[in-house]
């Protein structure tokens, strides 16, 4: 039988199985879209602009496992998904990328809205494709699939000129497609495996650092079973978090810049670091000559180009995080670190994560009354500033793979467009947002789409004024001169109220569980408008080019003391 | 640090873009770049001479072997069992009193003369590119012209070859498992 192009695309996406896509038509589009008529079994999402296609793919892909699919005209309507591409890719999500491009016979001429977007695009994904002949169409999708979703993830971007999408073609879906070259490794070596047990066993003061890489490779209960088994602590990255419950005693939360004392104390003073599936991120080791200094690195990641990338290891395996663990679980006999243990706990009293605010709506409070009304098994979706800290803090997460944010490229904008798809991944239960107000109104567009998909997204403002992020680092580090960071924004409420989204205001720590509760108790989307302090730093903090061990904690806590 | 790489890649459109973007991304200076057909069909070999340091050249094979149409990435430099030539035309001025000294310099490198005219001789040399140095020097003080050089091709020596082909990639294994 004969398809059109477009067709091809669709019959190509059913049979991976993709049943929703977020997209936004426009000319050169016009026949992908046409065709999608046939085809009732995908869901089509038109957002509000490009960028939150790409964003809610991405947010599907991370909460689902699966692949994150967008589509979008070409010029404009490709470049406006460039941020949503890059922010997949520094965060190793499956997503594929779809775009129109002006007619074969043209491309080259500067034709209406044509632009180079593989070009574009190609240092922000893992590969990328411009098909030329509709017979290469079938083949392109199915490598364009396998490729975004095998080894370590990443966003694949396939370019379609419109006459290619018009013409007729045979299609004959590819049963398997390979790569010369391309095999990523998945099972380390029975060497490495005994070298890094026999590595673990010497060990006197481990520490596990759970990265973005667990949940990709779904090695959340290989993770437990692990620490659980050599009575090690987990530190978690930004992205690691939730890989384990925050209730397990093992957990320790989230090191780095803000992470806790606690965590970045048990990382400073480790003598082996059993890193799985993280790329050393700087936000997460600081300052690296002072970064561990007397623990041996043993990395374990599916992409060998992170391994001895930012610091020197001791023994490198490459591999799927959860066959390496489960390989070295196998490996290795119970131990006991009770003593490293208890210092980590003294730490922990020591310097504990307290909410000092003075004014009448601390933003931690507004996190902490979230993992109340929640019980810390909400599905959260943040965004990039200082919220997205305080949810890391002072959110326990104790669902696995629960938390969902910009990680690496740390995009403002990120979370209410994810959001579109994270609840589509979780269909039958409200999904929490929580945002800045600078980074809501990059994207606030959104909340049209969040009323036509009639979706139960919980927004909750962290509504200060400032780019707070900013703000703060002028405070500490230039002479608190504050430009460019006081920031207004429209009534949010009225705003919610215009979309036809109730919504409330929230100014005190005191009205804060009822508030969450009239959102929880509400069928749809809710906005909470929450007025808190806009003087509030993220502490602790690690000055840039420090050692983690010297972290600044609250001024008004150590007055305190 | 001058780093040799050679690699297999397959030839398909954005190939060169992609491998360019590798070393412009770190501010590399490729000092030479070659490309050209390798003995298996719908592959080329390339052959990249790059100064850098060890570590951070490490990284960029590292990010070559990633990209999607790298079959085989190799850092050759420490490799002593290997032959490099590289071809140079060059374009120098004479007169009929310094005619037959660039000739006999020609001889004494064993590089053929491909062109003359009244006022140059073309020279066309090929060899290890320490031998192309040195010619280009002694003949510097007649006016070099004009020069163009291939860039080196590097081969080990012996029976060993660079590419063992590598299984294909297995998509189903990833995904039942």
């Amino acid at each position: 039988m004969r398809y059109t192009g477009a067709e091809v695309v669709w019959e190509c996406l059913v049979r991976e199985g993709v049943d929703i896509v977020w997209a936004y038509p426009g000319g050169a589009a016009l026949p992908l879209f046409d065709a999608l008529s046939k085809y009732p079994q995908i869901h089509y999402v038109l957002v509000r602009h490009e960028q939150a296609a790409a964003h809610a793919a991405d947010g599907y892909a991370r909460a689902t496992g699966k692949v994150g699919v967008c589509a979008a005209t070409s010029g404009p309507g490709a470049t406006n998904l460039v941020t949503g591409i890059a922010t997949a890719m520094l965060d190793s999500v499956p997503m594929v990328a779809i775009t129109a491009q002006v007619a074969d016979s043209v491309i080259g001429t500067d034709a209406f809205q044509e632009i180079n977007i593989t070009g574009i695009t190609l240092p922000i994904t893992k590969h990328n494709y411009l098909v030329r002949e509709g017979k290469d169409m079938a083949r392109t999708m199915r490598e364009a699939f396998f490729l975004a979703r095998t080894g370590r993830p990443g966003p694949v971007l396939v370019d379609l000129p419109k006459d290619i999408l018009t013409a007729q073609c045979d299609f004959h879906y590819p049963e398997r497609v390979s790569r010369p070259g391309y095999r990523p490794v998945l099972r380390s070596t029975p060497y490495h495996v005994k070298r890094a047990a026999q590595a673990i066993a010497d060990a006197k003061r481990p520490v596990i650092l759970a990265g973005h890489g667990v949940h990709v490779a779904t090695a959340w209960e290989a993770l437990r079973q692990f620490a659980e088994r050599i009575n090690a602590p987990v530190v978690s990255t930004l992205l690691g978090l939730s890989a384990l419950s925050a209730d397990h005693p093992l957990a320790l939360g989230m090191a780095g810049m803000h992470g806790v004392a606690w965590a970045n104390l048990a990382v400073q003073n480790a003598d082996l670091l059993i890193a799985m599936g993280m790329r050393m991120d700087d936000r997460f080791t600081g300052s690296l000559s002072h970064f561990a200094p007397q623990a041996k690195l043993l990395h374990v990641d599916i992409d060998p180009a992170e391994i001895g990338k930012r610091v020197p290891t001791f023994l490198p395996m490459v591999g799927d995080v959860r066959f390496v663990l489960e390989a070295l679980t196998a490996e290795l006999t119970e131990q006991d670190h009770r003593d490293w243990l208890a210092q980590i706990e003294s730490w922990r009293t020591q310097h504990p994560l307290e909410v000092h605010g003075q004014g009448a709506l601390p933003p931690q409070e507004v996190i902490r009354a979230l993992h109340e009304i929640t019980d810390g098994q909400g599905v959260l979706v943040s965004d990039v500033g200082q919220h997205q800290m305080w949810v890391a803090q002072h959110y326990r997460f104790r669902r696995l793979n629960s938390f969902f944010t910009s990680g690496g490229l740390g995009t403002m904008g990120y979370s209410l467009p994810a959001a579109l798809g994270v609840q589509a991944g979780h269909p039958t239960e409200p999904v929490w947002v929580v945002v800045g107000d600078g980074s809501f109104q990059m994207n606030l567009q959104e909340l049209a789409t969040v009323t036509q998909e009639r979706l139960p997204i919980k927004i909750v403002i962290m509504d200060n004024g400032y780019l707070g992020m900013v703000r703060q680092w002028q405070e500490l580090f230039h002479g608190a001169r504050y430009i460019g960071t006081p920031i207004s924004g429209p009534d949010y409420v009225q705003l919610a109220a215009s979309y036809g989204i109730p919504a409330r205001r929230v100014t005190t720590t005191a009205e804060l569980p009822a508030a969450f509760a009239a959102a929880r108790q509400a069928d749809g989307p809710f906005l909470l408008d929450c007025k808190v302090d806009g003087g509030e730093n993220v502490y602790p903090m690690v000055r840039p080019g420090t050692s983690n061990a010297d972290f600044m904690e609250d001024p008004r806590g150590r007055a305190q003391e | 640090m001058r780093h040799v790489l050679v690699a297999l890649v397959q030839d398909e459109p954005a190939m060169l873009a992609r491998m360019g973007n590798l070393f412009a991304r770190r501010g590399y200076n490729v000092e030479s770049f070659t490309a050209g057909a390798s003995e298996l069909p719908g592959v080329t070999r390339i052959t990249i001479v790059v100064e850098g340091s060890g570590t951070a050249l490490d990284q960029v094979a590292k990010q070559f072997r990633k990209l999607i149409g790298a079959v085989k990435v190799a850092d050759v430099t420490a490799d002593k069992e290997q032959l490099a030539y590289e071809m140079l035309l060059v374009k120098v001025g004479v007169t009929s009193k310094t005619r037959q000294e660039v000739v006999s310099l020609a001889d004494l490198f064993k590089a053929r003369i491909v062109d003359v005219s009244s006022t140059t001789l073309m020279l066309e040399s090929t060899g290890e590119p320490d031998k192309l140095d040195k010619l280009l020097e002694v003949l510097k003080p007649f006016g070099i012209r004009e020069q163009a050089r291939t860039g080196a091709v590097f081969m080990g020596r012996g029976a060993k070859i660079l590419n063992q082909r590598p299984a294909p990639a297995s998509d189903r294994k990833y995904l039942t498992e």
